[in-house]
C-alpha cells in the first residue's frame, strides 16, 4: 500500500494537538479515548485509495457507537473536510454543535447521537435494514469500545446482523484494554468467530493492516476487526493510565505535552 | 384490540413501502404472510427488545417508519432508554404497539404488568399516547397515525368498551350530561364508568389519547367544581395535562387510578378491578361520597 508514512505521523500529531487545545479549553472531553481511535478514522476517512469502494463522505456511512471519543471524530471530519474548524474553540460551550457526544441533528457527517453505551451498533444495523428497502448499496461501519462490549444490546445485535448475514456492516472494536478492570472479555476473536462474523485482528494504530482489513469483507457475513490499541495513544503519559480517562492538563502540562507532539 | 392490530398492520404494511413491522416474537403467528410476503420490511426480531428499538429507529433515520409491537412492560421499561434517545432525542417517528396494558395479564403476575407505562412515556417530549378504548377506535388511530412523523405509543388491551367512539386525536369528548361534576374516563374505563354512574348526577368525558403538545381541555364551564379522573394505569398523566384549567377553575381534583403497589395477586382482570376499587360499584361508591362531600 503507497502510505506516505511521515507526513501521516505529522499530521496525526497535528490532530493530537488540536484535540489536547480543544479540551484544555473547555475543560472536558476523554482525550485517551480520543487518541485511541484516531488512526483507524484517519485510515477509514483519509488514507482510503481513491480506487477503494468505500467513501463515507458519499454513500457510505461510519457511526461512532463510543460516543464519548467524539473529539477524534470532530478531528476527522475536519481533516475530511466535512466540517470546518469550529470545534477547535467552541467544543462543549454552551451554543456550540459540538458537545461531548456527538449530535446528528447538529453535525453534518454524523449519523446517530451516541453518548448512552450499546445504541449506536443496533441503529446501524436498523439503517442498513433500511437501506435494503431502499436499493441502496452502501458500507456500514460501526465503531465499538470494549467496554461498550460489557454492554448486552451488542451482543444482542451482533445476533441480529449474522441473522440478517450483514455483508453491509463492519463492527470495529476499539480493544484498548477498557474493560480489563470490570470484565474479562477473554478471545474476542473467538467470540465473534462465534457470534457468525469474517473476523480480522489488526495492530489499531498500523495503517497497513486497518486499510487491510477495512476493504476486507465476505458477501455471506458481516465483519469484525478487533483493533488492538492503546488508550492515550501518543503521549506517553496517557498510555494506558486510567486517571487520564475523562481529565483535562494543566496549561504547563498542555505545553509539555504539545512540545512532545511537535 | 390485538386481531385489529394484525389486521391494519398488515394493510400498512401491504400498502406502503415506507413502513417496517418489528415483532418482539409476540403476535408472530397472524403475521406469518406478511413476514414471508415482506422479508426485507417485515421482521420477527427476537427475544431483544433494547435493539428491536434501536434497530427501528436505525430504519426511521432513514425514512423507513417502523411499527414496532411487544408486550408492554418490554418495550416500555426495559427498552425505555432506546425510546428516549434514539427515538425521542433524536426526533424520529415511529410506532410502539403494546399489548398486556396495566395487568390485562393478570394470570402471569407482576412481571408482565404495567400500569407504568403511561406516566413514564409521558416523560418523553414529543411521545404522543393512545389508549383506544375500542377496537373500532384503534383501528382510526393506527391507519391516521403511523405515518404522522411523530412518536407515537399504542396502548391496546384485551378488555375493551362495548362500543366505539366518535372521537379525534388529543381531544375530550362529553358523552353524557349531568350538573354535579365531571368525571373524565381514558379509554377501556369507559363501559365501566357508563355501568356504574347511570343514575348520577355526574357529566361523563371521554378521551382516548394523550397529545405531547398542549394542554388539553374539557369543557369551558364546568358543572360544579369536582373533578374525578378515572384512569386504567397509575394516575398522573391527565391530570398533568388538565392542570391549569382545572386549577384556574378552584376544582377539587379526586384522581383514580391503578394503586401504586405491585399487585401479586394473580386471578382475573375484573378481580384485580374489584381489589383496586376500579369495577363499576366501585366506582360508583367513590364518586358519589366524592361529589357529595
Amino acid at each position: 500500500m503507497d502510505l506516505n508514512k511521515e507526513y501521516d505521523a505529522k499530521r496525526l500529531r497535528e490532530l493530537r494537538a488540536n484535540i489536547l487545545k480543544a479540551c484544555f479549553y473547555s475543560k472536558e472531553g476523554h482525550i485517551p479515548s480520543a487518541f485511541s481511535i484516531l488512526d483507524i478514522l484517519y485510515c477509514l476517512y483519509i488514507l482510503l485509495p481513491k480506487s477503494s469502494s468505500i467513501n463515507l463522505k458519499d454513500k457510505d456511512f461510519f457511526i461512532l457507537s463510543k460516543g464519548h471519543a467524539s473529539l477524534a471524530l470532530y478531528a476527522i471530519l475536519e481533516e475530511a473536510k466535512v466540517i470546518d474548524g469550529a470545534w477547535q474553540t467552541s467544543f462543549c460551550n454552551f451554543s456550540s454543535r459540538y458537545g461531548g457526544h456527538p449530535d446528528m441533528k447538529k453535525i453534518s457527517g454524523v449519523h446517530a447521537s451516541t453518548g448512552s453505551l450499546g445504541h449506536g451498533l443496533p441503529i446501524t444495523v436498523g439503517k442498513v435494514l433500511a437501506r435494503r428497502v431502499l436499493g441502496v448499496d452502501s458500507k456500514a461501519f460501526c465503531l465499538i469500545g470494549d467496554g461498550e462490549l460489557n454492554e448486552g444490546s451488542i451482543w444482542e445485535s451482533l445476533l441480529l446482523a449474522s441473522h440478517h448475514k450483514m455483508s453491509e456492516l463492519t463492527v470495529i472494536v476499539d480493544n484498548n484494554a477498557s474493560s480489563d478492570r470490570a470484565l474479562e472479555l477473554h478471545s474476542l476473536k473467538s467470540k465473534f468467530d462465534a457470534f457468525g462474523f469474517n473476523v480480522k485482528e489488526v495492530n489499531g494504530h498500523s495503517h497497513c493492516e486497518i486499510l487491510e482489513a477495512i476493504q476486507l469483507s465476505d458477501p455471506n457475513k458481516p465483519s469484525a476487526i478487533i483493533a488492538k490499541t492503546i488508550k492515550g495513544f501518543g503521549i506517553r503519559e496517557f498510555e494506558g493510565n486510567p486517571a487520564w480517562h475523562h481529565a483535562v492538563p494543566t496549561q504547563t502540562q498542555l505545553e509539555n505535552y504539545l512540545k512532545a507532539l511537535s | 384490540m390485538r386481531r385489529t392490530f394484525t389486521d391494519v398492520a398488515t394493510r400498512i404494511i401491504n400498502t406502503n413501502d415506507n413502513s417496517a413491522l418489528l415483532l418482539g416474537d409476540i403476535g408472530v403467528y397472524g403475521f406469518n404472510q406478511v413476514l414471508t410476503d415482506f422479508p426485507k420490511r417485515a421482521f420477527n426480531m427476537g427475544i431483544l427488545e433494547q435493539s428491536m428499538v434501536s434497530v427501528g429507529a436505525g430504519l426511521s433515520s432513514e425514512g423507513i417508519t417502523p411499527i414496532i409491537h411487544t408486550i408492554a412492560p418490554f418495550i416500555v421499561e426495559r427498552a425505555l432508554e432506546q425510546i428516549k434517545i434514539d427515538f425521542g432525542y433524536q426526533n424520529l417517528p415511529g410506532n410502539f404497539v403494546s399489548v398486556g396494558a396495566s395487568f390485562d395479564y393478570a394470570k402471569l403476575g407482576c412481571t408482565h404488568h404495567c400500569p407504568g407505562d403511561v406516566n413514564i412515556l409521558s416523560n418523553i417530549p414529543g411521545m404522543n399516547i393512545f389508549l383506544p378504548g375500542h377496537s373500532g377506535e384503534f383501528e382510526n388511530q393506527l391507519i391516521n397515525q403511523w405515518d404522522s412523523g411523530h412518536l407515537n405509543y399504542f396502548r391496546i388491551s384485551e378488555y375493551t368498551n362495548q362500543e366505539a367512539i366518535e372521537i379525534k386525536f388529543g381531544e375530550i369528548k362529553k358523552i353524557k350530561n349531568g350538573s354535579k361534576g365531571v368525571i373524565i374516563v381514558v379509554g377501556p374505563f369507559l363501559s365501566e364508568a357508563l355501568n356504574g354512574l347511570s343514575e348520577l348526577d355526574i357529566e361523563i368525558h371521554y378521551l382516548n389519547s394523550i397529545s405531547a403538545g398542549d394542554y388539553m381541555k374539557v369543557v369551558s364551564e364546568f358543572p360544579g367544581n369536582k373533578v374525578v379522573i378515572y384512569e386504567p394505569y397509575y394516575s398522573g398523566a391527565v391530570l398533568l395535562k388538565l392542570n391549569n384549567q382545572l386549577s384556574s377553575n378552584r376544582c377539587k381534583v379526586m384522581q383514580l387510578g391503578v394503586d401504586k403497589r405491585f399487585l401479586a395477586e394473580y386471578g382475573s382482570y375484573e378481580e384485580h378491578l374489584i381489589n383496586l376499587e376500579l369495577d363499576a360499584n366501585s366506582l360508583k361508591r367513590r364518586v358519589e361520597v366524592f361529589i357529595n362531600s
